[in-house]
């Protein structure tokens, strides 16, 4: 080989590898480049059906005060059916973000389970399988698949409200994402409150060791694949700080410790402690997504007072979130918190009567079942604050392609799959 | 003479040519029989057979519905569906470590509820009805005819007087088993796992054929002991407070523990293996040893 052929398959092969791509463990060609907004997004389904009537409109009164500026009084017929909560100080939430007035759900398909499933997809969907994963692949597929370094499933969360089929909305059948990019989801009503009695029997450090490695050895014999397929799994050294805190949940629940953790007394429900477990999730673990939702209003099928009672005890709620995430090191002033309803209710109620004489409202995809507000809140310089859109704008699909932007990997979400846009006029 | 000579040497070239081939030997040995170990062991247990298995095993007695739902909630509040088991797993073992055992018997409504105008009149009759659908569904022909003859056998038993028991109509009784889910819905979960625990013993334990099913039915199906007095048919696990316990005898607590937990014998080179594993690792209680059997990939199989 002359000089002059060694120089030029040195600059050939140079070239080449310059020139081809790096496979990355996520499977895509070369890391994001988007750079984030901030480290951690929390979204917060202030679901349930809630009209836009009874939250921004304040048809009632301001029935989210911690949320949104104003005091106008709650309507007086209703009033005596309101719980007793901690009067909000200081500024609302709104102060620290953007408040789109009017967002839209824009579909008929006005079913609590089914608006969950297209925010977290970002897709409409056109049919639903209960109990069953999702066709379309969820926000944490795409975030712990695109992101641009390995996230194990401590990074994303789903706190859900309900069981059923809700537990199933952390991960899809989709041939490239599914449950290898799953969330962690935590269900605490059917983890609270169940009289464990004697407690689970713990292994200290080095007699857990030692059944690690007999069971390699039992595994092994047996070898076995694909056994938990169908789940989202976790490092052991993940599973067992999962463990640690779901059992301190259990216990501390149990104990009395944590039953009422915000001093509420009559005024604790469900929503409450759902929102309560995401915050301990958030200490312990400080993701970088978690999803939460609240389903309590959705008593408005049949009782309309209460519908308003607790809205007012989701928005007591959303400010304990916020509180929580401005308290935990890591989190303060590097979280955007998006919090909406799933869908409203209808304009015309049906016939059930509440004891203050007010009729109940179902929500069954008329044009109101479809407005819904959607506040955005974040640190100064990123999220635009103080910010009102008060005109129709924005989706409930835009949420996915948002949440990718502020984490930096939107360029790799299939664009095929997804209609929504991402909320640029949020951010500074 | 001529021909002679060449008749000789062919002869000659024929014995060279058959000696010089390569002999074939044949080595005849007696029959070799390989037996498995277990049956092979396919299909998972679904969340509710995983737990009320787990229960069983470790308590001897079946599980009752309350706790069977409480553990549910449990496997359900958790996404990492291998941690949920595992937690289960720790809180069955807590429970056994300080001898709380919940001795709750079936949540049978009263007799009355069942004197229906379908004909049935006792709880033991839909439990007939669900035994014969499980045996026709999991055990094929083989496990028919041992079930009838075992019925036959039981016929003068006057809990178990039921009107077809020698000419048993599947489909029919796949209707009354429709009909009695639909009525009961718990009560038919709570039969219906205790037959997945009863079927998964059997399965396990009738790898060369069904041979003995007649005597081991008569055996396991006592239902009067082993359904409405679950006490009676407590055989709970041997738990040692330390292996010192068990020093002298290694070989047949592992055995044991194997089959308690696997429905198998170990083969020599787990026993051998696991013992000598014990007696190095300190650290390793018995709890410990069975967390780690429980939490395994070959429990979560049958």
């Amino acid at each position: 080989m002359n000089r002059r052929t060694f120089i030029r398959t040195l600059g050939l092969a140079a070239g080449s590898l310059l020139a081809s791509p790096t496979l990355l463990p996520a499977g895509s060609l070369f890391a994001p480049t988007g750079s984030r907004r901030v480290n951690h997004v929390v979204l917060c389904l202030f679901a349930g059906g809630i009209r836009n009537l009874e939250s921004v409109h304040k048809k009632d009164g301001n029935l989210m005060p911690y949320s949104l500026y104003g005091d106008e009084g709650i309507s007086r017929d209703i009033l005596p059916g309101m719980d007793m909560l901690p009067k909000a100080l200081g500024k609302p939430l709104q102060a620290s973000g953007t408040l789109f007035r009017e967002f839209r759900f824009k579909s008929h398909r006005t079913i609590h389970y089914s608006a969950h499933t297209d925010i977290i997809t970002g897709v409409y969907s056109k049919e639903m399988k209960l109990m069953k994963p999702l066709d379309y692949p969820t926000i944490f597929e795409y975030y712990r698949k695109h992101s641009p370094s390995y996230k194990s499933g401590l990074y994303a969360w789903w706190i859900s409200d309900q069981a059923g089929p809700f537990p199933y909305l952390n991960y899809s059948s989709h041939p490239s994402y599914g449950p290898l990019y799953g969330a962690n989801v935590l269900q605490p009503s059917s983890l609270l409150g169940l009289n464990i009695g004697s407690g689970p029997r713990n292994f200290h450090k080095e007699e857990m060791l030692a059944i690690d490695k007999l069971q390699q050895f039992l595994n092994h014999q047996f070898q076995s694949k694909s056994l938990h397929g169908g789940s989202v799994e976790n490092t052991a050294e993940d599973t067992a700080r999962i463990k640690d805190f779901v059992i301190q949940l259990i216990s501390k629940h149990e104990s009395g410790e944590w039953k009422d953790p915000w001093e509420l007394g009559a005024a604790m429900n469900e929503d409450i402690m759902n929102v309560f477990v995401a915050s301990q999730v958030i200490r312990a673990f400080q993701p970088e997504l978690l999803v939460v939702n609240m389903q309590d209003s959705d008593i408005g099928h049949a009782i309309f007072t209460q519908y308003c009672n607790n809205i007012r005890k989701a928005d007591f709620a959303l400010a304990k979130l916020w509180e929580t995430i401005q308290s935990t090191p890591g989190m303060a002033d590097d979280t955007i918190l998006i919090a909406m309803p799933e869908f409203g209710r209808n304009l015309k109620p049906n016939t059930l009567v509440d004891q203050y004489g007010r009729a109940a409202i179902d929500h069954t995809g008329d044009p109101t079942s479809q407005e819904i507000f959607c506040l955005v809140l974040g640190p100064e310089g990123v999220v635009n604050q103080q910010q009102v859109f008060k005109e129709e704008r924005g989706e409930t699909i835009d949420i996915v392609p948002t949440i990718a932007d502020i984490l930096g990997f939107g360029e790799y979400l299939p664009k095929d799959l997804l209609g929504g846009r991402v909320l640029e006029e949020v951010f500074v | 003479m001529r021909l002679i000579h060449s008749f000789l040497w062919m002869l000659l070239a024929s014995c060279m040519l058959l000696l010089g081939c390569n002999r074939t030997l044949v080595y005849e040995i007696g029959p070799l029989y390989v037996y498995e170990n277990t049956s092979p062991k396919r299909h998972l247990k679904s969340p509710k057979a995983f737990i009320s298995i787990a229960y069983s095993d470790l308590k001897g007695v079946s599980i009752s519905n309350r706790e069977l739902d409480k553990l549910s909630s449990i496997y359900e509040g958790i996404g990492d569906k291998k941690l949920g088991e595992s937690l289960i797993i720790q809180l069955l073992l807590g429970e056994v470590q300080d001898s709380k055992f919940d001795l709750g018997l079936w949540s049978f409504p009263p007799q009355d509820v069942f004197i229906s105008d379908e004909g049935y009149g006792h709880p033991l009759e839909m439990l007939y009805v669900i035994a014969s659908v499980f045996v026709v569904d999991n055990l094929g022909n083989e496990g028919i005819t041992a079930f009838k003859a075992w019925c036959e056998q039981e016929a003068s038993h006057a809990l178990l007087a039921h009107p077809t028991p020698q000419s048993l109509d599947i489909q029919q009784e796949r209707v009354a088993l429709g009909e009695w889910r639909e009525r009961y819905p718990d009560e038919y979960e709570a039969v219906q796992v205790y037959f997945s625990n009863v079927l998964e013993r059997w399965k396990t334990m009738s790898s060369t054929g069904f041979v003995g099913l007649k005597e081991r039915m008569a055996v396991e199906m006592d239902w009067r002991s082993s359904i409405l007095q679950p006490q009676g048919s407590a055989n709970p696990l041997i738990l040692p407070e330390s292996f010192e316990e068990v020093e002298g005898d290694f070989g047949s607590f592992i055995g044991t523990v194997y089959q308690t937990f696997y429905h198998r014998k170990p083969t020599e080179f787990e026993e051998w293996y696991v013992e000598k594993y014990i007696r190095e690792t300190p650290d390793l209680s018995p709890l410990g040893l069975y967390y780690s059997m429980m939490t395994s990939d070959e429990y979560r199989y049958y």
